[in-house]
């Protein structure tokens, strides 16, 4: 069976982007800073529109952010 | 901890204190109807209910002062989740206790008292369950660091 994890880079991304703080990032996506943490922490995963509008908010595309690991178990 | 949690952790504690309170009711009905039998049960069941409808109102207070608030699309997923596992919850306790009570005591029927506070369990079981439920999902909250 396909097991998919789904990584992403927002906390680099963050660091890179001016030290941004996951509440400014939340308040820029319009989410709580508890979601923040639960997609960073790889918890979460976030809706379409939602990871959208996270790589907007970096500038990037949604590939850049967040990828998709394939594995078998 | 946002106010969604804050709320469920309210409604957790007022729920299990009417779990509480109607175990205790159901107890002391089923130690009245063994040991005093000529009792006025009516008096008593009515100090019952009003003893039972406390934590009912402090849900209603808690209600108004915390309204339900989803943040974002997690607390919803979330919210979601937990209501459908406390209806779940609450239907299982209904059925096993229904099933206790009319077959396990060999009684056959459930009187309409028994029924009532069953009723009341069922949804203070469903309010535990599902505020547990939601707790979990949120993995306790507020222990992350900000950056």
């Amino acid at each position: 069976m396909a097991r998919n994890e789904l990584k992403n880079q927002i906390r680099r991304l963050r660091f890179d982007n001016g030290e941004m703080t996951q509440q400014q990032l939340a308040d820029r996506v319009g989410v709580t800073r508890q979601t923040i943490i639960a997609i960073e922490a790889g918890k979460y995963a976030p809706s379409l529109p939602l990871a959208f509008r996270i790589a907007r908010a970096f500038n990037m595309s949604i590939e850049q952010v967040f990828q998709l690991e394939d594995g078998e178990i | 901890m946002n106010k969604a949690q804050k709320r469920t952790w309210l409604c957790l504690v007022i729920s299990l204190a009417g779990i509480s309170l109607g175990a205790a009711a159901v107890t002391l009905i089923k130690i009245m109807q063994l040991n005093m039998a000529n009792t006025d049960h009516h008096t008593t069941f009515r100090l019952l209910s009003l003893l039972l409808t406390i934590p009912l109102i402090l849900i209603v207070i808690i209600g108004a002062r915390f309204p339900k608030k989803i943040f974002d699309e997690r607390d919803k997923l979330i919210d979601r989740k937990a209501n459908a596992v406390g209806i779940v919850g609450a239907f299982v306790f209904l059925g096993a206790a229904s099933w206790f009570l009319g077959v396990i005591t060999k009684m056959g029927s459930i009187k309409v008292v028994q029924i009532t506070l069953l009723v009341y369990l069922a949804a203070f079981v469903w309010c535990f369950i599902s505020s547990a439920a939601g707790l979990i999902q949120y993995g306790g909250g507020g222990k992350d660091g900000k950056k």
